[in-house]
């Protein structure tokens, strides 16, 4: 039987994106619904969101991967094409655990995408080539 | 005097005699026997409640320099002799008071405290416990440790209301689990302290036990921290320090901290209470599954006033505690939340911490039914898409399970459902309305609208990409004769608007999810009220609103205000029951005639016409208006009699979205072309195409035929600029100014041309042909006097078909002279008229057109 439950997310993820267009603000009932579905990450990555911890890398191939500075300075990188991240956290609550749907990491590049508030930068292809390869980061 | 007050609260813990002649003052008798020690304490314990030092005792920066002073005394009394934890603890005030330090309580017994305290006044085994709080532990090493911790505590709990207080007293380390509200630590501690101490709650002891458990956090050894080392790793991030002021999380802390607050509270209350009545808003459900997805539980259920299945959601520990069975009947009280999703079957319903199970399915076995757990989602789809923006797919709109809802669930009054939602969602049941009206306003002009709305928005409008070219509308009313404009989808091509529109115009329709932009008033809107007044009184009487048959509708006036709304995509779900509702008032059809015979200042009007001609008229860029000169049959076959008008102009404004099929049949202007003009208006005798006008283009009619030639109105003295007439007359003049030929290409009319030197003739530049003659074109203005009009000066720019034939009639050898011309008459020509000047002559400024006219 397939979850639901990442439907819900995705939907919550959509009704943000909107609501956030339209009014700029999102409404404490759509808040408290995603401390619902995501859990606590969910308190987590807000903060990430409001110290705009995410960074939307692209290079001039338009490849793109966000890079998320984690509460520790660590930067992760998660990518647009899978739900993936290299954090501690993803792989035991996620992919260990199987419970949790995703980590504050990844939830803040979802919401930063939809609300429009990743920063952006632009790298070479070459440094694309190291950050989608795992290595290290692209800036400091 | 802050510092003044804290030793008032040190002090109170110190038990020698001379301190009760203090706290006689806060007028609290002792009415307990127990032994002296106890008896200090509770006395004590009142003290603390009545006397307004309690207030103090929750700011941040008084309890903090309690602790520090405390733990001060702690580390620099470590060996001042008594065994007994709390004098250490309470020393500090001696420092500042230098009196009664010495009277040690010896009294105390010193004893571990093997499980949770009540600070309950009433008993006095209960404020005994309390007392064994304090002592246990003190031998201490890492009190550096419990620093950070306790002072972690006290910005938290400062910054939390009084309710927050309901914390069970537990070691640092669970305290601090707690209050941040993490619901990783799922452990049976936690709900046992919840459990236990919403006693103090309820009798609100809150400052008490914030007391107690402040100065617990100072002494007991933090030893079940060790227990709590396996924590994953994200919850490291927790210790973290204050959230971004004003942001997202810091909200998001705050409501749930109230939220945590309230649901221990009701939690309590349900176990004291007996029933649930049958409260407004308690959804009640039957649970005929459950399944485990990602931590929570899915409960696939039906809701009990047989009306229609739903999915809850519950977190970890609300599963747990209501262990949610096959066959169970569960009350889910507000606020939850209900969430449509896009591809689910059924409304997922949310936000369920407020569970309780009324009565349980007698089970075979003991054990506890295992639930089934769901396969984990896939790691190759990401949550969050970048093209899941509004770029809608070409589909026709689905007809969801609406048949299954529970019709007392669905609401008839679009002003309640507005009234609920505010600017979030509305989240209660679908408002059923009547698609009065379907349009499409263009996007760049919707985003002016939309900018004057929200001047909040500091980001450009990104949210239409560029392949959109309008927004589509529908104007909707309700049961009770509300109406609302309601903002869907935005549209990429055409047959989406065809679609939608045959789709949804007439037909009964459920909204969910509505959110409202504005508030609409008569005054501020008058195009949207002159749409709302045509479709006024409605057909079927409007019910009042407790339901009561109402007056007839004629004596009602039409609503001077109303919402736009908006809802996403597949909210707007029609009912496959009915095609057209009864309420529902298409408009009506009439003749140009009709239409210019009605004395109404301004109204809606539709009919169907043949453009005849039409002009642009250039004035901002971009902004281009269009003049339609249209006629019909009723039109064109009156008899010829004073005060006919033959065609109307229509002015069609850029906010009136015209298709492509239309644009294309007025560029090449078929006499054949029908148009049907939707909900024009018609102000001031003259007809407009504004924003919910909609112009179709109609499939030949032969039963719609116009006689040709198209007949049009004489030029006369009252002949208004930008009409069609015509107009015959004697040339009495000859503007030589303008008058001038040039030659063209005779393939391809252009001016380029070229003399092929020695040869003859001329090289086209623009197509290569050569030709020994160019065609000649002419420009030539004359004026006429006309029979029609005396004292009237009219001039006509000819065509060049006039202007051959007339110069052709009057050939002499020496060529074209002005002398050959006047005298001759002209026409009956069709002209465009330019302008019409009175001052003191009249004079009108005429240009000829060429179609099929009559002689």
């Amino acid at each position: 039987m397939d979850s639901s439950l990442r439907s819900v997310a995705e939907q919550l993820l959509k009704d943000l994106q909107r609501t956030y267009s339209e009014t700029n603000q999102i409404p404490d009932d759509l808040l408290i619904a995603l401390r619902f579905v995501f859990g606590p990450c969910a308190l987590q990555a807000l903060d990430l969101v409001d110290q705009r911890s995410v960074t939307c890398v692209s290079s001039p191939s338009s490849r793109k991967a966000f890079q998320v500075l984690g509460g520790s300075g660590h930067m992760y990188t998660c990518f647009t094409s899978c739900h993936y991240c290299p954090c501690p956290a993803f792989s035991f609550s996620v992919l260990r655990r199987n419970e949790s749907l995703t980590c504050k990491h990844l939830l803040a590049a979802c919401l930063s995408q939809a609300m429009g508030l990743c920063q952006q930068e632009q790298v070479s292809d070459q440094q694309m080539t190291h950050i989608l390869s795992g290595q290290t980061e692209a800036s400091t | 005097m802050a510092k003044r007050k804290k030793n008032l609260d040190m002090r109170c813990v110190l038990f020698p005699d001379d301190v009760k002649d203090t706290f006689r003052k806060a007028g609290k008798a002792p009415a307990r026997t127990s032994t002296p020690a106890t008896k200090c304490w509770k006395r004590c314990g009142d003290s603390f409640l009545d006397t307004s030092v309690i207030q103090k005792l929750q700011s941040e920066k008084k309890s903090r320099n309690a602790h520090k002073v405390a733990l001060k005394s702690v580390t620099g009394k470590r060996d001042a002799g008594t065994d007994d934890p709390v004098h250490i603890a309470w020393s500090s005030s001696e420092d500042e008071e230098a009196d009664n330090d010495s009277h040690p309580p010896s009294r105390l017994t010193v004893t571990q405290a093997p499980h949770q305290p009540r600070a309950h006044k009433q008993h006095p085994v209960d404020c005994y416990r309390s007392l064994r709080m304090f002592s246990s532990g003190v031998e201490t090493d890492d009190l550096p440790s419990i620093d950070s911790d306790s002072e972690l505590e006290e910005d938290k709990s400062a910054s939390k209301e009084h309710s927050d207080c309901i914390n069970p007293v537990l070691s640092p380390a669970e305290i601090s689990d707690y209050s941040s509200y993490d619901d990783n630590d799922e452990d049976t501690e936690e709900s046992r302290a919840e459990s236990s101490l919403l006693d103090a709650a309820e009798t609100s002891k809150q400052s008490v036990s914030e007391w107690v458990r402040s100065a617990q956090a100072i002494l007991q050894t933090p030893q079940k921290q060790t227990t709590k080392s396996v924590k994953t790793p994200e919850d490291s991030s927790k210790k973290r320090r204050r959230f971004e002021r004003g942001g997202l999380a810091e909200r998001l802390n705050r409501l749930h901290s109230r939220q945590r607050s309230a649901i221990s509270f009701w939690r309590h209350q349900c176990n004291s209470t007996t029933s649930a009545a049958d409260r407004p808003g308690v959804l009640m459900l039957r649970i005929l599954g459950v399944r485990e997805e990602c931590g929570m539980q899915a409960a696939v259920c039906d809701r009990l006033p047989e009306g229609e299945m739903c999915v809850a959601l519950f977190n970890k520990d609300t599963a747990t505690q209501l262990q949610p069975a096959p066959g169970d009947i569960v009350h889910i009280y507000p606020p939850w939340q209900n969430l449509v999703v896009e591809g689910e079957r059924y409304p997922i319903i949310l936000n369920t911490h407020f569970s309780q199970k009324v009565c349980v399915e007698t089970k075979q076995d003991n054990a506890a039914v295992a639930v089934e757990k769901c396969r984990p989602p896939p790691l190759t789809r990401c949550l969050w898409r970048s093209g899941t923006s509004q770029v809608s797919t070409e589909k026709s709109i689905p007809c969801k399970q609406v048949d299954e809802l529970n019709r007392r669930e669905v609401r008839k009054s679009l002003l309640d459902a507005v009234e609920d939602c505010g600017s979030s969602c509305s989240q209660r049941g679908p408002v059923e309305v009547v698609i009065q009206r379907v349009y499409c306003i263009p996007i760049n002009q919707f985003r002016h609208r939309a900018s004057l709305q929200h001047r909040a928005l500091s980001k450009p409008p990104e949210s239409a990409p560029p392949q959109h070219i309008g927004r589509l509308c529908a104007l909707v009313q309700d049961g009770y004769g509300m109406f609302g404009e309601v903002l869907l989808q935005c549209v990429s091509t055409e047959s989406e608007i065809q679609q939608n529109s045959e789709q949804l115009e007439g037909r009964v329709c459920l909204l969910q999810a509505l959110r409202v932009v504005q508030r609409l008033t008569r005054d501020k809107c008058s195009l949207l009220f002159s749409m709302i007044d045509s479709l006024w009184p409605p057909l079927v009487d409007p019910k009042s609103p407790d339901d009561l048959p109402q007056s007839p509708c004629d004596r009602v006036p039409p609503p001077s205000f109303c919402y736009r709304l908006s809802i996403q995509q597949d909210h707007m779900v029609p009912l496959s029951r009915q095609t057209e509702s009864p309420l529902y008032r298409p408009p009506v059809l009439q003749t140009l005639r009709e239409i210019l015979q009605d004395e109404s200042l301004r109204c809606r009007c539709s009919f169907r016409a043949t453009v005849v001609h039409k002009q642009l008229l250039s004035s901002n860029a971009g902004n281009r208006e269009m003049l339609l000169f249209v006629t019909d049959p009723s039109l064109q076959t009156e008899p010829n009699a004073e005060g006919n008008r033959r065609t109307v102009v229509v002015c069609l404004n850029p906010s009136c979205l015209t298709r492509s099929s239309v644009t294309q049949a007025l560029d090449t202007l078929q006499q054949q072309t029908i148009l049907k003009f939707r909900d024009a208006v018609k102000e001031h005798g003259q007809i407009f195409c504004l924003d919910q006008t909609v112009i179709q283009l109609e499939p030949e009619d032969p039963s719609f035929s116009i006689p040709r030639p198209i007949i049009l109105d004489r030029l006369g003295p009252e002949t208004l600029p930008y009409s069609l007439c015509t107009v015959t007359g004697v040339i009495v003049a000859v503007d030589e100014s303008t008058a001038f030929s040039w030659p063209t290409c005779s393939r391809c009319e252009s001016c380029r041309l070229e003399t092929r030197g020695k040869l003859k003739g001329f090289l086209c530049l623009e197509c290569g042909a050569v030709m020994d003659e160019a065609t000649t074109k002419m420009q030539l203005e004359v004026f006429l006097s006309c029979s029609s009009l005396s004292h009237c000066n009219v001039k006509v720019k000819l065509q060049q078909k006039t202007i051959k034939s007339l110069l052709n009639s009057t050939r002499c050898p020496e060529g074209h002279s002005v002398e050959n011309v006047l005298g001759s008459e002209i026409g009956p020509l069709s002209a465009f008229v330019h302008v019409v000047n009175r001052s003191h002559t009249v004079w009108m400024g005429l240009e000829e057109l060429s179609f099929d006219c009559a002689d």
